[in-house]
C-alpha cells in the first residue's frame, strides 16, 4: 500500500485532516474500529463522509514502524506494509480506569464504553445504571442512556461542587458548548452529585449493586450497569514507537501540528484532551500543513480550543481520595490478575513490571499503566509509561510477516 | 436476519453488528475467564482493554472490533 498522506484514526481529528489534505493529495485513512467516527461520531455516517480521493480502511491496526516512512499493518486480509510521504497521527484517547473493589465484575464498564456500546446497539432499555467518574462526558453518557430507555439512578462526579460550577460558568463562554451543557445539565440536575464516587461494585458473577460515597456519607444501590470513567488518557503508543517527543504523555507539536519527527504530524486528543472542537481544528491544520497549504488563519481558533484543555484539566483534577479506593487485594492489572498489594511498594512501573508481570498481558498496560502512575507513581496518570516497543498492539505471530503485494 | 453459532448454539443476528453488542444483548455478560478464572467482560468498548476477547473461527479476537457475519463460530470463556 502507498499513500501521499496517511492518517491513523478516523475520529474528528482524522476526518478533518483527511478532508483538508485531500484538496492537494491522495489520502489514506486507517482505523482499527469497525466503523469510522472515533468515539464521538461513532455510527454517524453524515459527519464522517469523506471526499472521493480519500480511501478509508477500517478494521486495520498499525503494529508499528517498518522502515523509513513505512508502517506494518494488520488488516482483515492479513499483514501488509504501508509506505507514506506524510503521516498524521490522530489516535485519540482512551478512558482512565481507576481500580476499586469489585471493578472487574462484568457490567462494570467505562463511561465512554457505555456510550460507545449504546451507539453500537446495546439494548439497555429498563436497565438500572449508575454513571460515575469525572468530566462532562458523564452528562453526555447519562443523556444518551436515558434516551435509549435506561434508568439512570445517579451521576457521581468526583470533583467538588465549586470546581464543577466554575467549569459550567467558564463553559458558558463557548457558545456551542453552552447550548449543549444546558441541554445535558437540565435533564440530569436531580441525580447529579459532586464530590461523589463509587467505592465498590458488588455481585457474584456480574454486577448487582454499587456502594458509593457522597462526601463522607456512604450509600448502596442495586443496579445492572455501572459506567465509571475518570477522564481520558492519550493513545500515544504509536507516536512513542515512532520517536515523537511527549510531555506528560501528550505528543508535542508546533503551530503546524508537526511532531518532533520529520514528516510526522499529530492532531486531536493525543496532543491534549480538549474534545471535538479542538480535534477538528487541529486535524484541519495538520491536513493543510502536511500538504503545503497555509493554515495560519486557523491558529486563533486552535489556540482558543487550548484554553478549554486547561479548563478541563483544572476543573476535573482527580481527588487524592480516589487513591484509597484500591485495597491490597484489588486487581490492578486485569490481563495478568496482578493485585494492587503486589505492586504498591514499587514507585517505578518498569520495576513493578519486571517483578510482578503487571502490564505484560494483551492490553500491554493500556489500562493498568495510567492507573499505576496515579496510584503509585508521580500522580500524573499516563505520564510515565517508559518504553513502548512494537508491535504496538498484541497480535498473532503470523501478522509480523507481511504479504508482499496486498 | 443471519445466523451465527455462539458456543455451539445457533443465534440470529443483524448483519454488520458488533459481536460484543450481540453477546451483551443475548445475555453473555462475561466473554472470557481471567488467568485466575474470574468472569470478565469488555470495559472499554473500543479495542483497548482486550477484556472482551473471544474465539471466532478458531482465532482469538476482540469482540468489540469484530463484525458479525453469516456462519461465524464464536466461543466465549477462553482464557
Amino acid at each position: 500500500m502507498r499513500a501521499e498522506v496517511a492518517i491513523v484514526g478516523a475520529g474528528p481529528a482524522g476526518i478533518f485532516a483527511a478532508r483538508a489534505a485531500a484538496r492537494k493529495a491522495q489520502v489514506l485513512v486507517l482505523d482499527d474500529n469497525i466503523r469510522p467516527g472515533g468515539q464521538i461520531w461513532r455510527r454517524n455516517p453524515f459527519l464522517t463522509t469523506l471526499p472521493g480521493n480519500v480511501t478509508l480502511k477500517t478494521g486495520v491496526r498499525v503494529l508499528g514502524p517498518w522502515q523509513e516512512r513505512s508502517l506494518l499493518l494488520e488488516t482483515p486480509d492479513g499483514p501488509t506494509i504501508l509506505e507514506y510521504d506524510r503521516l498524521i497521527l490522530a489516535t485519540g484517547a482512551r478512558e482512565l480506569f481507576l481500580p476499586f473493589k469489585g471493578w472487574t465484575l462484568p457490567n462494570v464498564i467505562g463511561a465512554g464504553a457505555l456510550q460507545a456500546l449504546i451507539k453500537e446497539g446495546w439494548n439497555i432499555r429498563g436497565k438500572r445504571i449508575v454513571i460515575a467518574g469525572t468530566g462532562p462526558l458523564l452528562l453526555a453518557v447519562a443523556s444518551l442512556a436515558r434516551k435509549q430507555g435506561g434508568k439512570v439512578l445517579g451521576i457521581l462526579e468526583q470533583a467538588p461542587a465549586k470546581q464543577v460550577l466554575a467549569f459550567a460558568c467558564q463553559t458558558a463562554l463557548y457558545p456551542s458548548k453552552a447550548a449543549q451543557a444546558i441541554k445535558l445539565g437540565s435533564g440530569a440536575f436531580a441525580i447529579y452529585r459532586t464530590n461523589a464516587f463509587v467505592v465498590e461494585a458488588i455481585g457474584k458473577d456480574r454486577l448487582a449493586a454499587v456502594a458509593y460515597q457522597i462526601g463522607e456519607k456512604k450509600y448502596q444501590v442495586d443496579c445492572d450497569i455501572a459506567a465509571v470513567g475518570y477522564g481520558l488518557v492519550p493513545n500515544n503508543e504509536l507516536a512513542a514507537t515512532l520517536g515523537c517527543e511527549t510531555r506528560d504523555g501528550y505528543v508535542l507539536v508546533d503551530n503546524e501540528q508537526r511532531t518532533t519527527v520529520a514528516n510526522l504530524f499529530a492532531a486531536g486528543e493525543i496532543t491534549g484532551i480538549g474534545g471535538t472542537e479542538k480535534s477538528m481544528i487541529e486535524g484541519e491544520i495538520a491536513g493543510l500543513c502536511s500538504t503545503g497549504q497555509p493554515a495560519d488563519h486557523h491558529w486563533r481558533r486552535r489556540n482558543r480550543s487550548w484554553q478549554f484543555v486547561k479548563l478541563l484539566e483544572e476543573s476535573f483534577r482527580l481527588s487524592p481520595a480516589l487513591k484509597k479506593l484500591a485495597t491490597d487485594d484489588t486487581i490492578l492489572c486485569r490481563c495478568e490478575d496482578v493485585s494492587f498489594g503486589e505492586v504498591n511498594r514499587y514507585q517505578n512501573w518498569r520495576l513493578a513490571k519486571l517483578q510482578r508481570r503487571i502490564g505484560m498481558g494483551p492490553c500491554q498496560g493500556r489500562v493498568c499503566g495510567p492507573a499505576f502512575s496515579f496510584l503509585c507513581g508521580n500522580g500524573v496518570s499516563g505520564s510515565e509509561r517508559a518504553s513502548v516497543r512494537p508491535p504496538v498492539f498484541a497480535t498473532h505471530l503470523e501478522n509480523l510477516i507481511p504479504k508482499e503485494n496486498l | 436476519m443471519k445466523q451465527i453459532l455462539i458456543n455451539g448454539n445457533p443465534q440470529e443476528i443483524e448483519e454488520g453488528a458488533s459481536l460484543l453488542v450481540v453477546l451483551l444483548n443475548k445475555g453473555f455478560h462475561a466473554q472470557r475467564l481471567s488467568v485466575s478464572g474470574a468472569h470478565r467482560s469488555g470495559i472499554c468498548g473500543m479495542g483497548i482493554c482486550f477484556e472482551c476477547r473471544v474465539t471466532v473461527d478458531r482465532k482469538v479476537v476482540r469482540a468489540c472490533q469484530t463484525v458479525c457475519h453469516e456462519g461465524m463460530e464464536v466461543w466465549t470463556d477462553a482464557r
